[in-house]
């Protein structure tokens, strides 16, 4: 007897256990965002070694995720491939919500019109949580340039002007590119291959190796006057809120319809910071995401924090809007612009 | 030019007035302040365990100390940094030197004659000469900062891109000719260094190179996984093969006395040490070389220029004092370039810059006009960090000299564990400790076949830097780039150095001929 007993009780207990596992409901039915977040680690991956501009960004958040959840947020760098390793690790990652990337925008994108191989994410399947720091580029002349004194409009008839960039396939490089059509400049080439960074392009400007550089705003006014003369034209139809004395192109140059839309067409490939999840994760942990940023963005320790190195913040977009931007780039034919941009870089087609 | 964008002390009274004033605030900051001690007491013991531990990075430490520095105030978060950094080098010396595995990748230099004292019984004497070298090698450079300040600018912005390329390959040359096997060999190994060094982005055109399509490898082999490969992993198997302890045959003086001796060997060898320490320094100014080319340059020229360089690779002492001397040294510059200009000249110091943002500074060209203070008080604490530093390790060195004595089963697990953690806590990739595994592999074969392993870690270093100036180079001053003085001297440089052994073979055969 009492051997059936202890047989009926385990089998009991062993169907208990496997049916009640089946109807178990999904982890977002019953537990709450807010709940989740509290409890589980959140990974952030940079695509970057520790000290840059996103990594900072990065550990301003994660600094106040602690205040605004409760719960942990941890900095993850993984630098490679120029953030392409990082990308690829957040996009299959487990879709719980628990691994967030944070990369500039422009980037991601630049490696999707170039048709790198090494890609393994679907941008436009990733779920935005914000959009922050949004800058745009800045053409700026040298110290040790010989036409360091010159106007835009002297600046323009100068044949052989070097512009210093980094990667071919930067950002950089195809604003350098962008500055060239929309200027005309004649013979202009653009010098690659200068940086490591903002240390390297500074440098070459000082010492005359270059003429003139395009970069985000806030690098190249960290990097005035020493090393940058003038700052000619804003790569944007206004002016930039980090540095307003500088004009905006369409002030300073009468634009053709193509060059228009070339302008339009690169000011989709935002250097501002998008912060996402990858698909799959649930939607109400999307939504709790997204407001938890927005909050964070009001917190008076974020803005101290974050005035250092952006004195100047602008209105960040929402998740949604900055998804929209995605998705109209990459459904619009941009065979052109690749063209016209392309034919100033040497990038290899894959 | 240059010099007009800046804002200008009147006079060089004037300049002199406030840099005395700058100094003692300086003074006041690092040794008036509890505050300040205490933290640099915290960075120094940080940097001891992040040097002692090989792959376990300053770069690491550092980032994991970063989300706190927004907690704290400037006088607290950067000398904590700056103490770290000058300490791990120093304790560094002392893994690079007992167990054949570098600390840190910038002591990776002092292996090639380090460890090989260490097998004769002179451990401790090794590990004196190195953190005394060391330590002694920042605080020289750090007085000397203080009095180049001015030049630190002009003396960056004479070296153009087509320079550095023929700096880069004299480098390179030094290791290669001068180092351990036949000169062809050497050569050859710094090209194959070289070539694994272009592994990944190419960065003029965005081609990638030798990836296989790997993601992995887009930005190319990492350092650390290398270095572990090529220089610890073969001393493990040789251990492994031959059984018994590190130190053979008799067990030379006791650990006091050794590390002692150490410290006499530098005053022995002063000449040497200021040498290095300068050519560390000069390297550190130089923003994007670093200080792992400081120690194998130094290191070449002390070979180079010693009466007796066939004893270099077979435990000469002055084979340990050079690169350590440099690598601190280089330190110093490295801080005053990125405090002169307002921007990273290093990896390392890219976080000491986010650490002003941090701590609520903004960096640049202000740093060294209306910040003076602060920043003369963070190269000051780089001197004391040294002092500390040596200090650490001098009271714990002789007990870790012992770990020569320790036998190979014991102590073989506990190496190849650290190899393995270091290598993978550089990056937090398995893929790295696959390299570190095949580099193993390469370094044995290396010195079964007798070639350069340091001439191959220095081309593997420096080649995207070399390639970066090249491309640079040929972009601005097409086909004849190379006609600038600086270039033409290092030029000849390197034809001197490959017609050195010939020449020198020729004149020793006629000698023999009129004697006989």
């Amino acid at each position: 007897m009492k051997k059936w007993l202890t047989v009926v009780t385990a089998v009991s207990l062993v169907l208990l256990g496997v049916i009640g596992s089946a109807c178990a409901p999904k982890a977002s039915q019953t537990i709450k965002p807010a709940d989740f977040y509290a409890k589980n680690a959140v990974a952030l991956q940079v695509g970057y070694t520790p000290g840059g501009g996103t990594d900072y960004l990065a550990r301003i958040f994660a600094t106040a995720w602690k205040e605004a959840t409760g719960g942990d947020m941890v900095v993850e760098n993984k630098p490679g491939g120029g953030g392409i390793e990082a990308t690829n690790y957040a996009f299959s990652a487990k879709p719980d919500g628990l691994t967030l990337a944070i990369h500039p925008v422009a980037n991601d994108l630049l490696q999707w019109l170039f048709k790198n191989p090494g890609i393994q994410y679907q941008y436009n399947k990733v779920q935005f949580i914000g959009f922050f720091l949004d800058e745009t580029q800045v053409l700026a002349v040298g110290v040790g340039s010989p036409h360091a004194k010159k106007s835009l409009d002297e600046f323009r008839k100068v044949d052989g002007l070097k512009l210093g960039s980094g990667a071919a396939s930067g950002n950089q490089a195809v604003g350098s590119s962008l500055s060239i059509e929309l200027l005309g400049l004649k013979n202009a080439k653009i010098v690659f291959g200068i940086g490591g960074g903002t240390a390297d392009l500074g440098l070459a400007l000082a010492k005359g190796e270059v003429d003139a550089a395009v970069n985000i705003v806030t690098s190249i006014k960290s990097q005035y006057p020493k090393f940058l003369n003038v700052a000619l034209m804003n790569l944007d139809t206004k002016r930039s809120p980090y540095w307003p004395e500088v004009p905006a192109v369409t002030e300073v140059v009468k634009l053709t319809p193509e060059q228009q839309d070339l302008l339009k067409t690169y000011l989709y490939f935002r250097p501002g910071k998008a912060v996402w999840a990858n698909p799959g994760v649930p939607a109400d942990r999307i939504e709790f995401l997204r407001r938890t940023f927005d909050r964070i963005m009001e917190l008076d320790s974020f803005k101290q924090q974050i005035k250092t190195r952006w004195p100047v913040v602008v209105p960040p977009l929402t998740g949604e809007a900055i998804a929209k931007d995605v998705q109209a780039l990459m459904s619009t034919p941009v065979d052109k612009f690749a063209q016209t941009i392309g034919k100033y870089l040497s990038v290899q087609k894959n | 030019m240059f010099e007009s964008n800046v804002g200008q002390a009147r006079g060089s009274k004037h300049r002199v007035h406030r840099m005395v004033e700058a100094l003692s605030e300086a003074l006041l900051l690092v040794f008036g302040n509890p505050g300040f001690i205490v933290s640099m007491a915290g960075g120094a013991l940080a940097g001891l365990i992040v040097g002692i531990l090989p792959g376990f990075g300053t770069m690491l430490a550092m980032s994991l100390f970063l989300p706190f520095a927004f907690k704290m105030s400037p006088v607290t978060a950067l000398p904590f940094l700056a103490a770290l950094l000058a300490v791990s080098r120093t304790a560094g010396s002392v893994t690079s030197v007992l167990l054949g595995i570098p600390g840190e990748s910038v002591n990776a230099a002092s292996v090639v004659d380090g460890f090989p004292m260490t097998k004769k019984g002179e451990g401790s004497r090794a590990v004196g000469a190195g953190i005394f070298a060391s330590g002694l090698g920042g605080l020289v450079t750090v007085i000397l900062s203080l009095a180049i300040i001015p030049l630190v600018v002009p003396l960056v912005m004479m070296i153009r891109s087509a320079d550095m390329v023929f700096l880069i390959l004299v480098g390179i040359a030094f290791i290669g000719v001068l180092g351990r096997g036949t000169m062809i060999k050497g050569v050859v190994s710094g090209g194959i260094g070289l070539l694994l060094g272009f592994i990944g982005f190419q960065p003029m055109t965005g081609a990638s190179r030798f990836t296989f399509d790997s993601v992995y490898l887009y930005s190319g082999l990492d350092l650390v996984a290398v270095a572990m490969g090529i220089f610890a992993i073969p001393e493990v198997v040789a251990l492994f093969a031959t059984g018994g302890t590190i130190a053979r045959g008799a067990a030379g003086p006791t650990a006091m006395a050794g590390v002692l001796e150490g410290l006499k060997d530098i005053f022995r060898h002063w000449w040497l040490f200021l040498r290095s320490s300068a050519v560390g320094f000069y390297i550190g100014i130089l923003p994007g070389i670093g200080g792992q080319a400081a120690s194998w340059v130094a290191y070449g020229q002390a070979k180079a220029m010693s009466k007796h360089p066939d004893n270099f690779g077979k435990g000469a002492v002055e084979g340990v004092i050079a690169p350590e001397s440099a690598n601190n040294a280089c330190l110093t510059g490295d801080l005053l370039c990125t405090l002169s200009l307002g921007i990273p000249g290093s990896a390392a110091m890219v976080l000491i810059i986010a650490a002003f943002y941090m701590v609520g500074l903004v960096p640049g060209p202000d740093m060294m006009t209306k910040n003076l203070p602060l920043s003369l008080s963070l190269i000051l604490t780089t001197a004391v960090g040294n002092v500390l530093g040596v200090v650490i390790c001098f009271f714990g060195a002789s007990r870790l000299a012992r770990i020569a004595l320790v036998p190979a089963r014991i102590l073989m697990p506990v190496i190849s564990v650290l190899i393995f953690v270091g290598a993978y806590a550089a990056n937090q990739r398995f893929n790295d400790i696959v390299v570190a595994v095949v580099f193993g592999a390469v370094g044995l074969l290396m010195v079964r076949y007798g070639f350069n392993r340091p001439a191959l870690l220095l081309g593997f270093i420096m080649a995207p830097l070399f390639e970066r100036n090249v491309l640079v180079a040929l972009q601005v001053g097409g086909p004849l780039f190379f006609v600038r003085p600086i270039a033409l001297v290092a030029i000849l440089a390197i034809v001197g150095l490959f017609a050195w052994e010939p020449v020198k073979g020729l004149f020793q055969r006629k000698r023999q001929v009129k004697r006989a």
